[in-house]
């Protein structure tokens, strides 16, 4: 018999975040990002568009994230359902694979600490949205979330998804659903542009590069960082609920505070920070400008 | 006891698997042999908590397989299960599938863990083949990796459907050896096609058909149901329950009239079964 009262948490959540870090299609997001962002340091040394660069990992490691999550968990369940049932319950199975949903977060995170540190040092374009031309608040704020806690938020939900709905294709369906309403409620659409802070995942800038209009829209990106920590957080209890005694009165406590507080966060990143669109600095746009 | 079913069903939809079924297990191992379809994997199932009874109660250490949560998991902690069939996680080695087995059973200390997982890799004979991806392993490797994980922890309750499905002779002595070990302090059930199994290992049988049980005593007992219903003879006969020509070129009958020219043949299990279950003369 066993010989340790320990909760099996902390063994499972090791031995799948070593399966999230084997798995072929996290390598590949993997190579893909380290590829991507090597030839943008080298190919790019002065960016003027940096605020658009946490797409990468979010596609990378949130959206190929989403999939990978949803086929460990779906595995993890499948073989259980043939084996028999286990002592440990569903709940700590699926915070064991919240778990390691870090592994992506952890190289996001390593991501945009590297990227907030790179071109601190290798300054971009005078012109571009960035350190000079923007608070050091927003410029972390935005890239965090776009960046690393995207890439936990995907993953969170490829887990809501296998726990969910059984259908093989689900994963995929879910990913291209997801990034086709990311698409649809982006800031590009300019009726779009204050409401687009409920999106999970949204850009902060835009415009025509090659002629040097260079945008940065409305609202306040640290309030929208909070507003995807609320998401993932609403995600992970999503997961967890599916264990019906996991459905415990502090539980869902803790997702009607989580939701309340998700809707104060993205009104907030909606209202907060400036209220119209601005134009990167006049002194290097003087023809879009006059 | 430490298995106890009270008026046992399971329907699934308008399809009765099994129905008003009354057994107790106590440690030994017992065989259950029944045709395709008879509800021995139901039967698994439901000792295994992974299915609820329609009706009825079991039983399992004392507790409520299907009672509260704190019950059920009591329960999962005692046994260990070998289903005819495992959807292995893919790109697991043979070592890392037992592992992972063994961390949701509960072996939360990686040293203890990897050594039992050691032990139970050696038992089924496949220490050497640890390191290999179980998709690379032929059939009888993957059934001997899945029995692995049945074992880990030495079960009270060790519940096996199939287990030496895919096995040569030698791996099948090697498993009959390994289950009498366990028998001796354990409870071992084992549901099977292979009456050699039965005869060879078996304290008691457990015939089921049809969703009921149609036996339930020693084996010796079944066997001797069919004294004086085998022949052998020379020419086949028609009438017989089953009939077939052996090695020697004579023909073994069972059921059915004595043959003129016949001479009483030892009867074994599997002449027993198929007297038990009636199968149509031909």
């Amino acid at each position: 018999m066993p010989t340790s009262t320990a909760s099996p948490l902390r063994s499972l959540a090791l031995l799948e975040a070593r399966r999230y870090a084997r798995h072929p299609l996290f390598l590949v997001g993997l190579g893909l990002l380290l590829l991507a962002t090597v030839a943008s340091a080298l190919q790019d040394p002065v960016p003027a568009d940096l605020l658009t660069q946490p797409l990468v990992p979010a596609m990378t490691l949130g959206v190929f994230g989403l999939v990978v999550a949803a086929r460990l968990t779906r595995s993890a369940q499948d073989s259980l359902d043939t084996l028999g049932a286990s002592p440990v319950p569903e709940r700590t199975r699926t915070a064991a694979l919240l778990l390691a949903c870090l592994v992506p977060a952890a190289v996001g995170l390593v991501w945009t600490v590297f990227t907030l540190l790179w071109y601190a040092a290798n300054r971009p374009s005078p012109d571009a949205w960035w350190y000079d031309t923007l608070p050091a608040r927003d410029v972390v704020g935005y890239l965090l979330a776009a960046g690393a806690v995207a890439s936990y938020g995907g993953p969170v939900l490829g887990v809501v998804v296998a726990r969910w709905l059984r259908w093989a294709g689900a994963p995929i369906v879910a990913a291209v659903g997801l990034i086709a309403v990311t698409i649809a409620g982006q800031g590009i659409i300019e009726p779009l542009r204050t409401v687009r802070t409920v999106m999970p995942w949204t850009h902060w800038y835009g415009g025509d590069n090659g002629a040097g209009a260079d945008y940065y829209y409305q609202g306040d990106p640290s309030w929208w960082l909070a507003y995807t920590l609320c998401l993932c957080g609403l995600g992970a209890l999503a997961a967890l609920c599916h264990d019906r005694t996991a459905r415990t009165r502090g539980l869902v406590l803790c997702a009607a505070v989580l939701a309340a507080a998700a809707v104060a966060t993205t009104t907030l990143a909606m209202v907060a920070g400036p209220q119209e669109t601005r134009l990167s600095p006049a002194t290097l746009h003087p023809e879009q400008v006059g | 006891m430490t298995v106890v079913l009270r008026s046992v069903a399971k329907r699934f939809g308008g399809v009765t698997a099994l129905a008003g079924v009354d057994l107790e297990f106590g440690s030994g191992v017992t065989g259950l042999l029944g045709p395709n379809g008879a509800g021995k994997t139901t039967l698994l199932r439901l000792l295994s908590t992974a299915l609820e009874p329609s009706e009825g109660t079991v039983t399992v250490f004392g507790r409520a397989a299907h009672g509260t949560d704190a019950e059920r998991t009591a329960v999962r902690r005692g046994l260990g299960y070998l289903p005819q069939e495992v959807a292995f996680p893919p790109g697991m080695t043979v070592f890392g599938f037992v592992d992972y087995i063994a961390v949701l059973k509960e072996w939360t200390s990686t040293r203890a863990r990897h050594a039992e997982v050691r032990r139970v890799l050696d038992v089924v004979g496949l220490g050497d083949l640890a390191t290999r991806r179980i998709r690379a392993l032929s059939g009888g490797q993957r059934r001997r990796a899945a029995l692995a994980q049945a074992l880990l922890g030495e079960p009270a309750l060790l519940i096996l459907d199939e287990p030496t499905t895919g096995l040569d002779p030698e791996q099948r002595v090697a498993l009959r050896s390994v289950l009498s070990r366990i028998a001796v302090n354990a409870t071992v059930l084992l549901a099977t096609h292979q009456t050699e199994d039965v005869a060879a290992l078996c304290d008691r049988v457990v015939v089921i058909a049809a969703g009921g049980v149609r036996f339930d005593g020693p084996v010796r007992e079944l066997v001797a149901t069919a004294e004086g219903r085998v022949w052998l003879c020379e020419k086949d006969h028609p009438g017989a329950q089953a009939a077939w020509r052996t090695g020697s070129g004579r023909h073994r009958r069972v059921g059915g009239a004595p043959p003129p020219e016949g001479e009483p043949a030892e009867p074994t299990l599997e002449d027993a079964y198929l007297l038990m279950l009636g199968t149509p003369e031909r």
